[in-house]
């Protein structure tokens, strides 16, 4: 790949990328609505390294959909039309409560140090209150089995000490906490990719710690544009960059209309 | 032997979409259905805005998009159970917003498994639905007083509940049924055939109305006969939501929307669009037939 190609990497790339590297091969796993991000990186892995996942495509209940550019809503009824199977939405929550899907891939309008997440309702600085669009399955945090948490949005408002509203369960306030309240087969988050880092949660204290930054960014920036402190361990490395066969995959068959490339 | 010639004839259940009104009266319960921008019944939010209709309590699908962020800017809503209500890639739904900031609809601070299990419960006439540990991670209990506790009887443990949702009438976008009620929905399985159940009426707006045999796999019906109460005719029913399979969804119609609601002008895109339009082909006029047929799915 020509450092032209590198540099022209998009965040929401770098993204799908980060997360289809961490995907494990043989799980069944689901997404959200407007889920481009990990809708590519579920295509990408198993395309590459993960032939054997199997994933919902949330709002369509449709399993390993295929469509040929990336929709802009996962509900979109071509995802139906292009997957090997549909579920209906009954069957979808039974799995959920049931946890016996293995991984799903969520966000939030805030995300805190222990991966908490919400969607409902917050309290600004100045005390404005702010809607969220609400919870929905963010309640199945307490009950699939991991979660990987993404977000595009790598900013102080976003990235938070603690939700001011727990729509879905992380660590609670890390450590065990989580398992005093929930199943212990349900681990909770284990990974939390924006646009500029990843970041993970280790035991014993399960609190965010930075594992790597993406490429053109720096720990300054990173920190600068989140509330809280992450755990360090030593110096952070970088993000290791795409490889030509991530990139060409990515682009020429999963997202060949550059839907990740747009400004978003 | 021959058939009686002279036998009574069975019922049409087919009715205007001008008798919507008698059908959804104020202060009525009501389910929507729908996922995201996907087979919401607009045509049928549009003559309830139309009749002036107010105090409805909304419990959509657990998806739910523009359909309830009408009804809410038009007044029409004073209590809303929330899973989510958004306009999914176009962001926030601008009226439930601005209605749930400035407190004046009551939020059910509910989620996906409250819908879900909520109505599966209200199917069967169940007294709750019991759940494994999942509400006790969240704050939804500190803020939704309908989540009680009990005791399991089998295991001991306190367990959260979700009561039954019942719905007095839910309103139903399909492709095509039968006058009789017969419906299919295509594309999606999704939710509606519960709602239907757990609803005491159910009203159907579809693309298409057979008044003869459907001609269909009898296994692709998913709500049948006897649920069914009334059926309206509406081609372009769900605009500018999806039908699947007929057309795809009006983003530019979505956007115009949700930009005119967000500027605080919901009033003028209502006079536009559902008031000045005293119809549906009126509606589909204002929307303009060059546009209508770009959608068509291919």
């Amino acid at each position: 790949m020509t450092a032209t190609e590198q540099a022209d990497v998009s965040y929401a790339e770098m993204m799908a990328i980060v997360l289809a590297r961490s995907f494990v091969d043989g799980e069944f796993g689901a997404i959200g609505a407007a889920s481009q991000i990990p809708y590519a990186a579920l295509r990408l892995a198993t395309l590459t390294r993960a032939p054997n996942i199997c994933w919902l495509s949330g709002g369509s209940g449709g399993i390993n959909p295929v469509v040929g550019e990336l929709p802009a809503s996962s509900s979109d009824y071509r995802n139906a039309l292009t997957a090997e199977a549909i579920y209906s939405l009954e069957d979808v929550v039974d799995w959920e409560t049931s946890s016996r899907l293995d991984f799903a891939c969520l966000g939030g309008m805030q995300i805190d140090q222990y991966g908490n997440t919400n969607m409902a309702r917050l309290t600004t600085p100045d005390g404005r209150f702010v809607r969220g669009p609400g919870t929905v399955g963010l309640v199945f945090m307490s009950t699939f089995k991991k979660v990987y948490l993404y977000t595009e949005r790598h900013t102080t408002r976003t990235l938070v000490a603690k939700v001011d509203f727990i729509s879905g369960a992380g660590h609670l306030s890390g450590g065990d906490s989580r398992f005093e309240r929930l199943m212990r087969r349900a681990t909770g988050p284990v990974l939390l990719v924006t646009p500029m880092a990843v970041f993970d949660f280790p035991p014993p204290e399960r609190r965010a710690r930075l594992v790597s930054v993406h490429p053109g960014h720096t720990v300054d920036e990173v920190l600068a544009n989140m509330s809280f402190v992450p755990r360090m361990d030593g110096d952070v490395p970088v993000t290791p960059p795409p490889t030509d066969t991530e990139l060409a995959v990515l682009r020429e068959v999963v997202d060949p209309r550059g839907v990740l490339r747009r400004p978003r | 032997m021959a058939l009686l010639v002279d036998a009574p004839k069975r019922k049409s259940k087919v009715i205007p979409l001008e008798q919507l009104r008698e059908w959804v009266p104020s202060g009525s319960t009501v389910g929507i259905g729908g996922v995201h921008s996907q087979n919401a019944p607009m045509a049928a939010v549009r003559e309830v805005i139309r009749a002036g209709t107010t105090g409805l309590t909304i419990i959509p699908t657990p998806s739910a998009g523009i359909a309830v962020d009408m009804l809410v800017g038009a007044g029409a809503v004073s209590t809303l159970h929330v899973s989510y209500v958004g306009l999914e890639f176009l962001g926030m739904a601008p009226n439930f917003k601005r209605a749930a900031e400035e407190g004046t609809i009551d939020i059910i601070e509910g989620d996906e498994a409250w819908i879900v299990y909520g109505m599966r419960a209200g199917a069967g006439d169940l007294p709750f639905m019991p759940m494994p540990p999942m509400y006790e991670g969240t704050d939804l209990p500190s803020v939704n007083p309908l989540l009680k506790r009990t005791l399991d009887p089998h295991t001991g443990r306190e367990v959260y509940t979700i009561p039954p949702l019942k719905p007095d009438v839910c309103l139903i976008h399909a492709q095509v049924c039968d006058i009789y009620g017969n419906t299919v929905i295509r594309g999606l399985r999704r939710f509606e055939h519960v709602m239907a159940k757990a609803s005491a009426t159910v009203v159907v707006t579809a693309e298409r109305v057979v008044d003869g045999p459907l001609g269909e796999d009898p296994r692709v019906v998913n709500i049948a006969s006897p649920q069914v109460d009334a059926v309206i005719e509406v081609p372009y029913g769900a605009h500018p939501t999806a039908s699947p399979g007929d057309y795809l969804l009006d983003e530019d119609h979505l956007r115009l929307y949700a930009e005119r609601s967000r500027a605080g002008d919901f009033d003028g895109y209502r006079a536009e669009f559902i008031d000045k339009p005293q119809d549906h082909i009126a509606y589909l006029e204002a929307i303009g037939l060059r546009r209508l047929l770009e959608l068509r799915h291919r």
